[in-house]
C-alpha cells in the first residue's frame, strides 16, 4: 500500500496512531479499498483539538484571547436571533434586522481589529499600530451602534 | 268673525281637499292615472276595477285613443304618473303621441305603463314594437289560449278557452302578489312569449297543459303552437333601471266584471296586485340615509380613511306599506368596498328599526391597500324598487409616524436585548481591552 494516499490520512499518520487497513478488506478487493482513506478515530480527534486548544493557550497573547471571547459571544447572541425568527416570526423585521445586523457587524469589526492587533500580521499592517486599529474599532462601532439604535424604531 | 271667513274656506276648501288627497295618495310617484280607452269598449264592464282605482286615491283621465289633443307629456315633462292602456281601439291606427317612442319615454321619465291587451282583436303595431322593446313577443292576431283539462264547463264546454287557472302554479312572482290559495283565476284570451331581457319577469303563466290555437286553421296550429304550456305566458312585468315600471297583461278580460264576479274568483285580488305594483304602491323601498365612518367616533362620511383602519358602514332602508313608510328588514343587502374589483363583499346586517326605516349596518377592516375605494350598495331583487349607493373615499397608507414602535411589540424584545446586550458587552470589552495591559504582547514579540 503506499504510505500517503489523501491529506486525511496524513493527518492521521501525524497522529502517531497505527491505522493499517484489515488485511480481510484488503484482500477482498484491493484496489477499492485502497481509495477509501482510514477515519480517524475518536482519540484521533481528541488528541489533535487537545493539542490545538494547548497550543492555542499557550502561545496567544491575552488580548486576542479577549477578541475571541468576544466573537464567540457574538455568534451566539447571533444564533439565538436567527433560531428566535425562525421559530416565532420575523414580524418586526427593521427589529430582527437591527438586532442580527449588530452580531455581524460588531463580529466584522472584531475580527479587523483582531487581524490589525496580531503581532504575526505586523509585517501586512507596517503603517497601523495597534492603538490605531482599536481607535478605529472604537469609531466603526459606535456608526454601527448610531446605526442598530435607530433602526431597531 | 271675520264676514268673508266661510267664503275664503268655500273658495280655499276644494284645492286644500285636493293637496291633502295628493299629499296621502297610495301611490310614491303620484296619483294621475290616464286611462287610454277605446269608445268601443263599455267602461262600465270594468267598473269593479276602475272604481277601485278611484278608491286608492288615483285621479283618472279618460281618454279616447283616437283624441287629438292626448298627449303624455306636458311642455316636456311628463303629464301623467301612469298610464294604462286599452286595446285594441277601432281605428287602425293609435295617434302619434302613443307610439312605441313617446311611450319608452314616459317609462325613461319615470312614467308606469299597464297595457291591457284585449282578448278578441289583435295588437297594434305600435303596441307590440313597444311589447318588443320591453322583449315580449305578443301572439298572432286572433289566436286563442285553450286548455283541454283546466276550462270552465259551464261557459266553454265545447272550445275550452275559458280557463280556470290554480293561483298556486300559476302565479310564479310571490313578491308581487300573491292570492288564497282557495281562490281561482278566471281567464280568456291569448298568452304571450317572453324573450330574455333580464329585466323582465313572469307574474302569470298558463298551466302545463295550455296551448295557443289560431281557430281559424285549427288543425295545422295545434301540431306547433306559438307558445305551450308554463311557457305561456299571461302576465308579465319589467323595471327599468330608473325604477319605472311597466306590466303587459294578456287579457283585459281578465279584469273586467264578469271574471271578477265569478264565483271563486281571484281576479279582483290579482287586479289589485298587479295596478298596486305598477303604480308603485306595493314593492317599493328607498334608501333613507348612508353613513359611513370610523368605528367608534362620532365624525360622518370623511373624506380619506387609512388602510387597515375599522370603518363602519351604516344604511337606512325604508318601504311603503301603502300609506307610509316603514322599516324595510332584509337579510340579502350586502356592501361591497370596491377598487375596480371588490375588495370585500359584505353582508349587512338589520340592527332594528330607527324611526320609519330599518338600520343597517356592518364594521370592517380596510384592506391593506391605498387608493380610491367606492362604498357600494347595489340591492336589486324581483319585484322591489332598485337600491344604489356608491360613495368614493381614498384610503391613505401608513403616515412614517403611525407604525407601532418595536418597544410595543412582545415579539421584539428579544432583539432590543440583544443589541442591548452587545453594546454593553462592547463596553465591558473596550474597557478590558485598555486595562488588560500590553504584558503578554512584549513576550509574544519575542517569541
Amino acid at each position: 500500500m503506499a504510505p500517503k494516499r489523501t491529506p486525511r490520512q496524513a493527518v492521521t499518520k501525524a497522529g502517531a496512531v497505527s491505522s493499517s487497513p484489515s488485511p480481510a478488506t484488503a484482500g477482498a478487493s484491493t484496489p477499492a479499498a485502497s481509495r477509501i482513506p482510514a477515519l480517524p478515530t475518536a482519540a484521533d480527534t481528541s488528541a489533535i483539538v487537545s493539542q490545538a486548544w494547548n497550543s492555542y493557550v499557550a502561545d496567544t497573547p491575552r488580548k486576542l484571547k479577549l477578541v475571541d471571547a468576544f466573537m464567540v459571544f457574538l455568534v451566539a447572541v447571533g444564533l439565538i436571533q436567527f433560531v428566535y425568527c425562525i421559530l416565532v416570526g420575523n414580524y418586526p423585521f427593521n427589529a430582527f434586522l437591527s438586532g442580527f445586523s449588530i452580531t455581524v457587524g460588531q463580529f466584522v469589526l472584531t475580527a479587523s481589529l483582531r487581524m490589525q492587533a496580531n503581532p504575526n500580521n505586523s509585517s501586512q499592517f507596517e503603517k497601523v499600530t495597534p492603538e490605531r486599529a482599536f481607535a478605529d474599532f472604537i469609531f466603526g462601532s459606535l456608526v454601527l451602534h448610531f446605526f442598530a439604535y435607530n433602526f431597531i424604531n | 268673525m271675520t264676514p268673508f271667513g266661510p267664503g275664503i274656506i268655500r273658495i280655499l276648501g276644494f284645492p286644500l281637499l285636493a293637496l291633502v288627497s295628493l299629499a296621502f295618495a297610495l301611490s310614491t310617484t303620484g296619483p294621475k292615472l290616464l286611462v287610454v280607452l277605446d269608445p268601443s269598449i263599455n267602461k262600465e264592464d270594468y267598473s269593479i276595477f276602475f272604481d277601485d282605482l278611484k278608491g286608492r286615491d288615483f285621479a283618472l283621465d279618460f281618454r279616447s285613443a283616437n283624441d287629438p289633443h292626448l298627449s303624455l307629456f306636458n311642455y316636456g315633462e311628463r303629464a301623467y304618473d301612469h298610464v294604462i292602456l286599452t286595446l285594441p281601439p277601432t281605428q287602425k291606427a293609435l295617434g302619434p303621441n302613443l307610439l312605441a317612442k313617446p311611450l319608452l319615454e314616459f317609462m325613461t321619465n319615470g312614467g308606469n305603463v299597464l297595457v291591457l291587451l284585449n282578448p278578441n282583436e289583435h295588437a297594434l303595431g305600435s303596441v307590440r314594437e313597444f311589447a318588443r322593446e320591453l322583449d315580449i313577443h305578443l301572439p298572432f292576431r286572433d289566436t286563442k289560449l285553450v286548455d283541454h283539462f283546466h276550462f270552465d264547463t259551464v261557459a266553454s264546454p265545447i272550445l275550452h278557452d275559458r280557463l280556470i287557472l290554480d293561483p298556486a302554479t300559476s302565479l310564479v312572482e310571490p313578491s308581487i302578489l300573491q292570492v288564497a290559495t282557495s281562490k281561482k283565476i278566471m281567464y280568456s284570451g291569448s298568452a304571450f312569449a317572453l324573450g330574455n331581457n333580464h329585466l323582465l319577469f313572469p307574474i302569470l303563466r298558463a298551466s302545463d297543459t295550455a296551448y295557443v290555437y289560431d281557430p281559424a286553421e285549427e288543425l295545422l296550429a295545434s301540431d306547433s303552437p306559438f307558445v305551450s304550456g308554463t311557457q305561456a305566458y299571461l302576465v308579465a312585468g319589467i323595471q327599468a333601471r330608473n325604477n319605472a315600471r311597466a306590466v303587459v297583461v294578456a287579457s283585459s278580460s281578465m279584469l273586467s266584471n264578469d271574471a271578477i264576479n265569478a264565483a271563486d274568483s281571484a281576479n279582483r285580488e290579482l287586479a289589485a296586485g298587479i295596478t298596486k305594483w305598477t303604480f308603485q304602491e306595493s314593492g317599493v323601498i328607498k334608501l333613507a340615509s348612508v353613513t359611513h365612518k370610523l368605528a367608534n367616533t362620532a365624525e360622518e362620511n370623511p373624506q380619506i380613511y387609512r388602510v387597515k383602519q375599522n370603518i363602519t358602514y351604516e344604511a337606512e332602508i325604508s318601504e311603503w306599506s301603502g300609506n307610509k313608510w316603514v322599516p324595510f328588514a332584509a337579510d340579502d343587502v350586502q356592501l361591497e368596498f370596491t377598487m375596480l374589483d371588490p375588495y370585500y363583499r359584505l353582508i349587512l346586517t338589520p340592527v332594528g328599526a330607527n324611526g320609519d326605516s330599518e338600520l343597517y349596518a356592518t364594521t370592517f377592516q380596510a384592506p391593506d391597500q391605498h387608493g380610491m375605494f367606492t362604498f357600494h350598495l347595489n340591492y336589486k331583487r324581483t319585484g322591489l324598487s332598485y337600491v344604489e349607493d356608491k360613495r368614493t373615499v381614498t384610503l391613505r397608507h401608513f403616515g412614517h409616524n403611525e407604525f407601532l414602535r418595536s418597544f410595543e411589540i412582545p415579539n421584539a424584545y428579544p432583539y432590543i436585548t440583544s443589541v442591548v446586550v452587545v453594546i454593553v458587552a462592547w463596553v465591558l470589552f473596550t474597557v478590558l481591552w485598555v486595562f488588560s495591559g500590553p504584558e503578554k504582547v512584549p513576550e509574544k514579540k519575542t517569541q
